[in-house]
Formats: structure tokens, sequence, C-alpha cells
């Protein structure tokens, strides 16, 4: 698997999916409409996307606890993706974000307690998803296996799991 | 055998097993599950895609779709959303299929009401608040579209089995005390992380005596403290219920005795008073005597969403309300949550009541609550709702500002034109 390299965005806890793709813009979907609005009601010193634009600078959120909370809008994980964001380390997931990432494949949900506070915005950052690790400006961070969800991470996500398996099945 | 709580043994039954461990991963057999209409058009492109352009659900009679969040149509997407399900459905011969019309509703209410929930039932939603099924000893949980897709297409999904923690309460609530304030309370004692990931399952004579609607209430807020689902044993009157309107013949499950939960709460009904959720979290909760003193002025009440306008919510207000009529300055919103509740309401002169009070009735559906459309707020406006999130921007305006307490809260309110 290739190296995730970009800049870091930086969240606090509870970041809701209200925030990330609000209710408000239904039922407008569509990548570019959802890279627009990702993150949009999240108050933060610097936006994840720039007004008018269409995609964001940032390809790592930091995230604190219960990232993802609320709704179970799959335009939350899809937004953060279209924009550009690729990988989510938090503290802690809420559920149904968490089985979003893994199940739609778009973005890979980390779960550690890193020690960066607001000062990681815009640093460099390398995910090497094979080695499990996080290196931002060299400080090098190791993230855990993803345990029984691997298979479904691996496959791409759990369509193309259970594509695999109907196939499986229809040769056997 | 270790002792097994509820949740687990459905979970269990659904698996093929005796009885499952605490985190590991189960592949389940889906007993029912649903969509609504934000999702279902994308669903369907990738479900065809995805297996196939004469792809089969898996079982036609295990799905039910919805139209609840984007109905009566803002505009013509929002009627293509709905035209794609029309067309869903014939292709996929599913006949519990609430369109807009004389027997919609908002999801989560029209399942229970027309028996689609049974005790002992794994049921899935493409909506958070699916958890909203304990109060039926079923297994409810929310998940995403790409989930609900796989489901279709092959009636299974993976879980990961959860601790439970137990919160058990015992004795009479006092008078103008409600289920949302009993939810609240714990949502701001534990946080929103406080059983994240976990099961919240209700005990005690207050459950057990609790009203049917007052149980769904309970079980519909977890979500907001991050539980898989919430659970209780099935009371008298929630058996009574069910069967009115069972689809199927089911089997209830009840904890095993010696069950280690992970966390045990404890409450005396008695000790609890009428809370709000104050911006822009639901946890960030105060007792009402508290706030009161602030006298903060709302411009809109809201009695809508799956949390607080069924039958029992919108009767409580009338009640309150009576011969008397709202503050000048306050907008009282009531959307009853289905179609059934609205004739049920109408037939039994709740609406005529409200009516004289002062309060519009709108049409069922989610509406304001997640901000779509109807009753949005305007720069720096207050509301006092009857529903389950105020994150910043939920009700469609981020400058807004949304306080969440129980329909007599709601009712106090909107007679006083401050939170009381």
């Amino acid at each position: 698997m290739e190296l995730i390299r970009g800049k870091a965005f930086h969240c606090g806890d509870f970041v809701n999916t209200d925030v990330m793709s609000p209710g408000r813009f239904e039922p407008y979907t569509g990548p570019n409409h959802l890279a627009s609005i990702a993150l949009i009601d999240y108050e933060s010193p610097v936006p994840f996307v720039q007004p008018g634009e269409k995609r964001s600078e940032f390809t790592v959120i930091f995230g604190g606890i219960e990232f993802g909370c609320g709704s179970s809008r799959e335009t939350a994980p899809q937004a953060l993706h279209y924009a550009g964001a690729r990988v989510v380390v938090a503290w802690s997931f809420a559920r149904i974000f968490y089985r979003n990432c893994i199940n739609m494949g778009l973005i890979l949900p980390i779960e550690l307690k890193h020690p960066f506070g607001p000062e990681v915005l815009g640093e460099d950052v390398v995910v090497d998803v094979e080695a499990r690790t996080i290196d931002v400006k060299g400080r090098l961070l190791a993230f855990p296996a993803f345990g029984p969800v691997t298979n479904i991470i691996e496959a791409g996500g759990l369509t193309k799991l259970n594509q695999q398996a109907m196939t499986r099945g229809a040769t056997a | 055998m270790k002792p097994q709580s509820m949740t687990h043994k459905i979970l269990a039954r659904r698996a093929g097993r005796q009885a499952v461990s605490e985190g590991e991963v189960l592949d389940v057999a889906i007993d029912m599950c649903f969509t609504h209409d934000p999702v279902l058009e994308g669903l369907r492109e990738a479900f065809y895609e995805s297996f196939g352009a004469d792809a089969k659900v898996w079982d036609p009679e295990r799905i039910a779709l919805f139209q609840d969040h984007l109905v009566p149509a803002k505009d013509a997407i929002s009627r293509r959303l709905a035209m794609a399900m029309d067309t869903f459905a014939a292709e996929q011969s599913i006949k519990a299929y609430y369109p807009y019309g004389e027997n919609y509703g908002v999801c989560h209410i029209v399942m229970c009401e027309e028996g689609h929930v049974l005790p002992g039932e794994v049921v899935l939603g493409t909506d958070s608040h699916s958890v909203t099924y304990g109060a039926f000893n079923a297994f409810g949980s929310g998940v995403g579209m790409i989930d609900m897709m796989n489901v279709f297409a092959t009636g299974h999904l993976w879980f990961k089995v959860p601790e439970v923690i137990n919160v058990d309460i015992r004795g009479t609530l006092r008078q103008g005390v409600l289920a949302k304030d009993i939810i609240l309370r714990l949502i701001g004692e534990i946080g929103m992380d406080g059983a994240s990931y976990r099961t919240i399952e209700f005990t005690g004579d207050t459950i057990d005596d609790m009203s049917v609607e007052e149980r769904m209430t309970l079980c519909n807020m977890v979500v907001e403290a991050g539980a898989k689902n919430g659970i209780m044993r099935l009371s008298p009157a929630a058996r009574a219920y069910v069967e009115k309107m069972a689809r199927r013949p089911f089997e209830p499950v009840m904890t095993d005795p010696g069950f280690e939960y992970a966390r045990v709460i404890r409450y005396r009904a008695e000790d609890i008073e009428p809370m709000v959720a104050c911006p822009h979290s639901p946890a960030n909760v105060k007792p009402v005597s508290a706030l009161r003193k602030e006298k903060i002025q709302v411009q809109q009440v809201y009695v809508g969403s799956c949390t607080g306008a069924k039958f029992d919510d919108i009767a409580v207000v009338a009640r309150m309300l009576d011969g008397r009529h709202i503050a000048a300055g306050t907008r009282l919103m009531v959307v009853p949550s289905s179609m059934q509740i609205y004739r049920r309401l109408a037939d039994g002169g709740i609406i005529s009541r409200l009516l004289s009070a002062g309060a519009v009735i709108e049409s069922p559906g989610c509406k304001a609550c997640y901000g779509a459309h109807g009753g949005v707020l305007g720069d720096d406006e207050k509301c006092l709702s009857t529903t389950n999130r105020n994150f910043r921007g939920r009700m469609g305006n981020p400058k807004s500002l949304v306080y969440l307490g129980s329909p007599a809260t709601a009712a106090r309110t909107a007679l006083a034109g401050y939170i009381d």
C-alpha cells in the first residue's frame, strides 16, 4: 500500500456529522457539492475548505473524543473524502461514523490517543498503513492493527468484500 | 455458560450461537430493516451497480421504505428522491412502503405502529435513532447507507458484541417529569461518549410501569450518549402494543441473573426534575429550575420528531396549554410524528385545543428537527424543542440556538415565552 502524504487539520472533541454535512443542504449531493460543505459548520481558526472552494488543503484530520457523533448520514465521510481527506486520527470514534468509514472504504479511521493539539495544523504528515505509523514532521507514532475489520479494509470496503464472497460462492 | 445480557442473547440467536463474548465480531442475520428518502436513491444506484442490474434484495418482506425527511417535497430534487423510492418498491416487490399520503410518518414511529418491530429481533435502519426499538425488547441500531445496501443484498451484517451499561430506575416520577427529563439527565451525566459502542439496558419498576411511548423516548436518545442500542425487558404494556400488530410470532429475551454489567447507574425517580440541554450539545444539560431564573426568551417552540411528537407527547402539551394562549412573540409548531397519530389527535379533539391556544399544526415528517425544511430559525433566534439534537446548525441555521426539553417543558415555555 502506498504512503499517504499531506497536511494536517486539527479538530476538538465531539465533532458531529451535522457540522460535517449539515441537513440544511439536503437533498443536494454530488462530489463537488459535498466537498464544498465539508465541515462547514465546524468553528475553527482556518476552515477545512475555503469558502467557494471544492478541495481542502488538508489530508489528515487529527480529532479528539467521539469523532463523527450524531446522525448516520453517509454524506459526512463522503464530504471529507471528496474534499480530499484520506485519514482521520482520533482519540475515539462514534460507532456509526466508524462503520461508515470502514465499510465505505473512503476514509481510514485510526483510533489513537495522539498528543497533538491545534499547533499540528498545516504540518506535513506521512501515514504508512502497512507499517502502521504516522510521521508528523519527524515525530513517529505507531498505531494498532485494525483487528477484526482488517479484512474489510484490505478488500476496500464491505461491498467489495461481499462481492468477492459472492463470486467465490458462484464459482465454488 | 457465562451469563448473557438480553442484547447478547439476541445477537447470539441471529449469529447461530449459544452464547457470545464482549468484543468479538459476529456475522448477524437481520430480522427487519428500513431506509428512507434521503438515502434510498443513492442506495438504489449503488445496489444495482454493485450487485448487477437485475439484482434482487434478499427478502422483500423484511425491508420497509419510508418518506419522512423531505416530504412534502420542498423542491424537484426532493420529489425525485420520492419517485426513486416508488420505482425501487415496485422493482423489488417491497410491500411495507409508506410514501407521503394517508399512512406515512416518521420512520421509527411507523415501524413500531405497523408491527415491524418485534421483541427479540434484530432491527436496523439507516438512521441513528433506530435505537428506539429497544423499547420493545428488540436490538435496534442505526447504520449507514453502504451497510444497509449490503444488508439488502445479503441479509447479514457484522457487529461487535457490546459491553452493557445498566441504568436502573425505581420509584414514581414527580408530576410534570417525563422520560425526556430522565434521558437528558443521563446524557448530561455520562456525556456524549458515556455509552460509546456500548448498550444501555434500562431496568427497574419505573421502566416496567412506564407508558410504551415514554419507553420509546428513553431508548430513542441513547445514541446521544454514543450507545449502540438501548434495551428494556418487555413490559405488559409493550407486549399488548406489539401483539396488536405483530407480523410474526416473537420470543422476548431477559438478561441472565449474575450478568456482569460494565457499569451500573441508579436513579430514584423522585429525584429527577425537568431538564433542558442548552446549546450546542445534548450533554450540556441544566435543570429547568436553574434556567427559569435566567428568563431565556424563545421565539419558537417546536414539538416534533421521532423523539417528541408521539400521541402522549402532544396530548401532554395540549393538556398543559388548555384554556390559555401562548405568549406573544412565540411561535408554537406542532408536527405529529405520523398520520395515525395525527388522526387520533384530531378524533380526540386535541388538535382543536392546540389551535385554540395559538399553535400551528404542520404535516408529519422530520422537518425542522434536522434543518432541511420547515421551521428554520433566524439569526440569534432561540428555540425550545422536543427533538433530540441541538448541535450548531442542526435546525438549519448555525447562528441560531436550540434548547432540548420535554413536551411539558415545551408547553410551559410556550405559555411563558421563556424557558420555564
